[in-house]
């Protein structure tokens, strides 16, 4: 078999993730944070030490400010909901996925409005200026993807964020792609919430993605800023009725995914063994290959960018629907994912058809061969 | 040997307590504060040798850790 749906989540993993995973469940999975026991202690000790890992990782000197959830998703709900307010605007680039475009549109019934900028431009300028062109004076939070989950394109989220600073305006980073083959600097990018999963570029467990919040929001009045919409128990302040004010536990309600955690810590220190550069650098690999092969056939539309870099290639074959030639390939012993992925604004942007189109997305553990193999089997199924 | 506990909130800030205490030599264990020792209930605290206890508050303090009370 030939896995090549890693954007949706990477497999397999690393040994390591394994094993973490497997010492976690037989030997010390207590509750974390509920008890003063050893087992309970444990768990909470790898909590703590993966929280760790993910700040330094992206240049972060609070692992505190780590927000554990259950995916990207709940985390980019989280990071917009509690920062947007009624009255406020949000701005959103036309390459989000509906993790991004959901949240701001179920906003609208809370008087919270949204606008959409153009980030399928080629340059980082007429990107800046799609933006600046839609910030309004109620603009207070403006979301990035950083990679897009459909093509090869990466947005300039330095450049975003020294805007967002000079204009006051919070900025959130969907690193759903990103996290694992970019280095990512949260202060140098000037981002007030980084939102990435633990099972894709980290190589981690499903289960488990995480929120890094910046520094400045260590001490601010949260009852006025940071809302909550999960409550819960979290083992701290029992006798409060309302979550603690503070991060991560003001966000943490309820038992965290232990397990899965412990897995992420084991995926992030092979990432930061292997280096996301070199991860980079062997996904755009193959990824030039099969767009190079690909470009070369008739019958085949590529889409996106053609001189982007990344690990991503969506395309599609005359005479078969995205789905159909999904299910060929995958009777051929090749997974990849066809449709819209998740996000009709991107596949808009890029002009696919209207079912969409099919992905095909690298990993580390995936090597040329594979891609020639992929590419006999296609001929074939395209030939028949 | 009389042992010192600083009571911090949450179990995050205690491992980070631990932490720098640990690269100062300042050994300590993390240890969970019967809810009756404090004001808001279950919390977490960093006991170790009272020897220690005043050094520990001076780099809590410059390391921004919060610590609610001492407790012997």
């Amino acid at each position: 078999m030939i896995y090549f749906d890693n954007a949706a989540t990477t497999f397999p993993k690393p040994e390591s993730v394994y094993d973490s995973v497997q010492d976690c469940m037989r030997y010390y999975c207590g509750n974390p944070g509920r008890s003063g026991h050893k087992l309970s202690v444990a768990a909470s000790k790898k909590i703590y030490e993966c929280r760790s890992c993910i700040a330094s990782m992206f240049h972060s000197d609070s692992p505190e400010q780590v927000v554990f959830t259950y995916n990207t998703t709940y985390a980019l709900n989280i990071a917009i909901k509690s920062m947007a307010c009624r009255g406020d605007h949000i701005l959103i680039s036309n390459l989000e996925h509906n993790s991004v475009l959901r949240p701001v549109n179920s906003l609208l019934a809370h008087g919270i409005s949204y606008g959409i900028y153009d980030a399928s431009y080629e340059s980082k300028e007429e990107i800046l200026r799609s933006i600046k062109s839609n910030i309004r004076p109620n603009t207070k939070i403006i979301v990035a993807i950083h990679s897009s989950n459909i093509s090869p394109i990466t947005l300039p989220i330095e450049e975003i964020g020294k805007l967002c600073k000079s204009r006051n305006i919070a900025f959130i980073v969907d690193a759903a792609q990103s996290a694992g083959t970019y280095d990512i600097d949260i202060n140098k990018c000037g981002i007030d919430a980084l939102c990435a999963p633990g099972h894709k570029g980290l190589y981690g467990p499903q289960g488990c993605g995480f929120i890094l919040f910046s520094d400045k929001y260590k001490d601010l009045i949260p009852e006025m800023y940071l809302k909550t919409f999960i409550e819960g128990g979290n083992g701290i302040n029992s006798i409060e009725k309302s979550m603690p004010s503070f991060i991560p536990e003001r966000f943490e309600a309820g038992t965290l995914a232990t397990p899965a955690i412990a897995g992420l810590d084991a995926g992030l220190r092979f990432v930061k063994s292997v280096g996301t550069e070199t991860i980079f650098a062997h996904e755009n690999k193959l990824r030039k290959r099969l767009t190079y092969i690909l470009s070369n056939t008739e019958g085949i539309t590529l889409y996106g960018p053609k001189n982007a870099d990344g690990g991503i290639v969506l395309f599609n074959a005359d005479n078969f629907t995205p789905s159909e030639l999904a299910d060929e390939l995958d009777r051929s012993g090749i997974c990849v994912r066809s449709g819209l992925h998740c996000s009709p604004l991107a596949h808009k942007a890029l002009n696919t058809r209207e079912d969409g189109a099919v992905r095909v997305s690298f990993s580390i553990f995936n090597n040329l061969n594979e891609v020639e193999v992929f590419y006999k089997k296609l001929k074939y199924i395209l030939s028949k | 040997m009389t042992s010192y506990t600083i009571a911090i909130s949450t179990m995050t800030l205690a491992f980070k307590a631990q932490q720098v205490l640990g690269q100062y030599s300042i050994p300590s264990s993390i240890i969970k504060i019967d809810p009756s020792q404090t004001k808001k209930g279950c919390s977490y605290g960093l006991k170790m040798n009272y020897y220690h206890a005043d050094n520990a508050k001076r780099l809590l303090t410059q390391n921004s850790i919060k610590f609610s009370e001492l407790l012997r």
